[in-house]
Parts: C-alpha cells; structure tokens; sequence
C-alpha cells in the first residue's frame, strides 16, 4: 500500500488506526520514523498543555452559580437589551452613504486581492468559498490601482491616510530553497505534491513565501478629511470602525514553478490568509455601505450582491475580458480563471484550511486536470 | 449534553440562558485558563456575554459554539492584549497565585505558561485552536464541528498542529 498519511499515523497513537496502516508501519523504515517524529510531537503538546495546569476547582475559580450572578451583576440589564435590540435593527438599518468606499476599497487592497471571509459570527475570516466579480477599472470611482503618483515620483505611497498601520510596506521577496522537502522543513508540515500532469515540465524553482502580519487602526478624523480632500460628496465616515483594529495574517506558503518563462506553470500553496474583526464592528452594515457608495457601477454592485453567503467567499476581482467559472475540486470549492485569450489559465481552491492553486500556460481543462492530480500530504 | 438542546436565541428565556451557562461556565472557564491565566474569568464573561447578545442559531451545537468563540476570543486576546510586565508577573505569583509551590518553583512555571501561551498565540490559528481543544478532551467529530473542517482531515491537521507546535517550542529552547 501506499504509505499512509500523517493522520493516519498518528492515529496509531490512539489506537484508531486498521490493521493495513499496522501492517504498512512494521515494514516500512520511513513510516516508523514518521510514526516516532509524530509521536515525539504530540508528547511534548501534551506535557507542555499540561503546564498550564487545570483551572476548575483551584485556587479562587468561581463556582458556575456564583459566576453566573457575577454575570449578571457586571452587566447590566439596560445595556444588554440595548445590544439585543442594535442586533435585532440590522435588517432595517438604513445604510448610510458611502465613507464605506475608503473603507472598502482600502481593507481589499491591504488584506487580500478582495476579502477573507467569516467563521461563525466574528473575529476570524478564512476563505471557504470563492466568488468572482468582473470589474471594468476604468469605471471605478476611485481606481485600484491609483497610488497618488507614487510610481512616478518613486516615493513611497502613505499607508496612514485613514489611520495606523503596522506591518510591511511591500511584500518581502520569497525564500528560494533546493527543494519540496527543504520547504517542508521550513513550514514545518509536510506540503502537497502536484500530479503527473505537469511532470512533464520541469521543475524550474521552490520559493517559500515570508509570513505576513499587519493591522490598521482607522481614524474616522482622518477619512473624513480624505473623503473633503478628494471632493467626493454625500459621503458619511462609518463612525463604527473609529479606532478599531483589523489585522491580518498570512503563513508560509510554497511556490513551486515549473517549465520555462514562456511556457511555465505555477503550483501554490498555504493556509488560508485570515482577517481578525475587533469587537463592535460589524460587516453587514460596511458592505451595505460599500454597495451604496455613489459612482460604484452598476454590475459590480449587482454581482456583490448576488452573492449569498458573503461572509465566507473570497471575492476575486478580474477584468471585464477575463473568463471565470465555479468548479470542484474533489469536492472542495474552487474558481477556474483565464485570460481573453483562452491561453492562460488557473485553478484556486481551499481544502482544509489551505489555499492551493495551479496555473499558467495552459488551458482551463489543462488547468483543471492539474489541481484535480495533485496529491495530498 | 440535553442542557445544549435548550432553546436559547433573541427573545428566548432568560432561563434556557442561565441553564447554558450553568452547564457550560466550567468548560469554557478551564479552556480560557490553559490560554490565558489569570484573565480567564473576564473572557469566560465575554464569551457568554456574546451568547447573551448574539446567539448562535436555533438547533444550533450550542457547546461547540462555545467552544468556537471561546478559542478565538482566547486567541485575540493572546496576540492582543498588553503583555504584563515579566516583574509584575512575578510579584503576583509571589503574592500567592501559586501558593502551594516555592516561590522560585512558582515564578518559573509562571514564566513557562507565559512561554507555552506566547507560544500559542503565534501559531495558526486553526491548529492553535485544534490543540487546546483536543487538550480539552474534544473527540475528532467534534473538533470537525467546531472547527469547520472534515472529520477525516482531523488527524492530520492534528499531526501538523503539533509538528508546528513542537518545531517552536524548540526553537524557543524546549526539548522536543
């Protein structure tokens, strides 16, 4: 049999592996010591988890009862009815006008090419689903690619216009290694592989990709005056996101291309990209504001608001000519893009937590026989 | 657990809220210790309060919920919060939060814990969320529920979580 995965593995562990994966481990020198790696890990998260010690019944932990009047005594019937009732207004809430346009625009450039997306209620968004938009640039109000100049002059474009940010002011160049194993050792878990069908390229280069961490903390102040500066009108600055923190994170990821420049592809690799929201912040109410931002065409706001389950799909943006389709991978959400021309073409789908895509000079079945071989760790 | 059956949402019972509560404090209160301390009890509060003001929906797992905003309320604080002074850490350690021990023996266990939860606030936050609740006894099909992911994959997103883990409590010194 094939050798088994690290799950399997390390269900030897508990007792939950059968008998193949057994019989596979007494046989085979690299799977014992994978076995014996997996076991030495899951020791020390044990032991070390054990450090921080059990809470309940030591020290001055509250009884449950006792706890539950502390609730009740630390918040205050007033304030929680008004909570209940700010939640139950969502639905009518009138959206205001616009300053969501800054906003909006600027969390889709600094996160991602649009969006990450939402786990249960808050705080973290991780793209589950993928959703592609058509965008004539041209049209926007305020253009994706407008840097105020910057490139011409050479000076840095200002990350601060509309508050505080922490974090890199371009992207770090990624990591060259020898190969998928040294990757492997780098990000610290074993990495999927691509199938035979590009095999036949060459493996040209292994990059491994820095981790990204970065906040913005917004300053209404600052907006409103960017919003008077740009002589737009009838815009109002989301008072609800003053002073709040959104930060974003991105691990390692593995690039692996192949073939040449002019008829290479390219297989990626990575968790998915994640968007804390702080408290307090709700995002219903800045998309409504995205979508009533004046200017904002007519079918770019149709199509965001075709989509359903907003808070978990990744918005990618492609231009007007580009083509784009919803597909599966083994049963995983995914999106087919290409070129006008039919002759580049790429797959993006997550699975488990990561993000995997496959493309390059290829066609769209080309594309999607590629992502469908390739071979999970 | 019948108590996660109760009918809990906006406009519900105040009675279905204390019962969630009553049956659920413990749990979360312990998960949010391992996290982060001493400032367990004022995130357990959060958590509920969140319960409280935004209820998952009717028929929903109310204990993997719990669990979900619990671990990721933990998380946020862990990356976020100001980082208590090492010596402020150890005058309250000396002042008797770890009583039973020697005050050397206290102040460095305090420093371990404040390791292991720096620890793992850098790691993903899926597999940090993964560790502490398997920690918690959560079966593979639970963790699956509250995490979002197949039930299949959690093995091996076990096995990864805990290389990640290993490879940097090593690089900050431990012995894997």
């Amino acid at each position: 049999m094939r050798c088994p995965s690290d799950g399997d593995l390390r269900a030897l562990t508990t007792q939950r592996a059968d008998a193949k994966v057994r019989s596979h481990v007494t046989e085979c020198d690299s799977c014992q010591q994978r076995r014996m790696s997996i076991e030495r890990s899951a020791a020390t998260v044990r032991s070390t988890l054990d450090t921080l010690g059990p809470a309940v019944g030591s020290g001055s932990v509250k009884d449950p009862a006792t706890a539950l009047q502390a609730f009740k005594a630390s918040t205050r019937e007033t304030e929680r009815t008004k909570a209940m009732t700010e939640f139950g207004k969502r639905s009518y809430r009138p959206a205001f006008v616009g300053g969501g346009l800054v906003v909006a625009l600027l969390v889709a450039m600094t996160i991602a090419p649009v969006r990450s997306a939402a786990v249960g209620l808050f705080d973290v968004f991780r793209v589950e689903k993928f959703a592609v938009i058509t965008i004539d640039a041209s049209k926007m109000p305020v253009k994706m690619s407008d840097d105020g100049g910057h490139k011409r002059t050479g000076e840095r474009p200002n990350p601060n216009i509309f508050g505080t940010y922490h974090g890199p002011l371009q992207p770090e160049k990624p990591q060259e290694v020898a190969s998928l194993e040294a990757a492997e050792a780098i990000v610290g878990t074993e990495l999927a592989e691509v199938g035979d069908v590009l095999d036949g390229k060459s493996a040209g280069s292994v990059n491994v990709s820095n981790p990204v961490r970065a906040s913005y903390t917004f300053d209404t102040d600052k907006i409103a005056a960017k919003v008077r500066e740009t002589g737009m009108e009838g815009i109002r600055v989301p008072q609800q996101i003053d002073g709040k923190t959104f930060t974003f994170s991105a691990d390692r990821g593995v690039i692996v291309r192949y073939g040449t420049e002019e008829n290479g592809a390219v297989f990626a690799q990575g968790p998915s990209p994640e968007l804390t929201i702080p408290e307090g912040v709700n995002m219903d109410y800045l998309r409504q504001d995205f979508l009533l931002i004046p200017g904002i065409p007519t079918n770019v706001r149709e199509q965001v608001q075709a989509i359903e389950d907003w808070e978990r799909t990744l918005i990618i943006p492609v231009p007007a000519n580009g083509t784009s389709r919803e597909v599966k991978i083994d049963g995983h959400e995914g999106v087919l893009i290409g070129d006008a021309a039919g002759e580049n073409n790429g797959v993006l789908w997550q699975r488990d937590g990561m993000l995997y895509a496959v493309g390059g000079k290829m066609s769209g079945a080309q594309a999607l026989e590629a992502a469908r071989a390739v071979r999970y760790p | 657990m019948a108590v996660t059956e109760a009918v809990w949402r906006a406009g519900g019972s105040s009675e279905d809220f204390d019962a969630l509560f009553l049956a659920h404090w413990a749990e979360v209160y312990r998960l949010l210790y391992r996290m982060l301390g001493d400032e367990a009890e004022d995130a357990a509060q959060e958590v509920f309060l969140k319960l409280h003001t935004r209820p998952p929906r009717p028929g929903s797992n109310y204990r993997a919920w719990l669990y979900t905003v619990a671990t990721r309320e933990g998380l946020n604080r862990l990356r976020s919060r100001g980082r208590q002074s090492g010596l402020l850490g150890r005058v309250k350690v000396l002042l008797g939060t770890q009583a039973e021990l020697s005050p050397e023996s206290a102040v460095e266990l305090q420093d371990e814990q404040r390791e292991v939860r720096a620890l793992l606030g850098r790691m993903r936050p899926l597999y940090a969320q993964l560790l502490l609740l398997r920690h918690e006894g959560l079966e593979y099909a639970e963790l699956a529920e509250v995490l979002g992911v197949r039930k299949g994959s959690v093995g091996t997103l076990l096995a990864r979580a805990e290389q990640q883990f290993a490879k940097l409590y090593g690089e900050t010194g431990g012995t894997v």
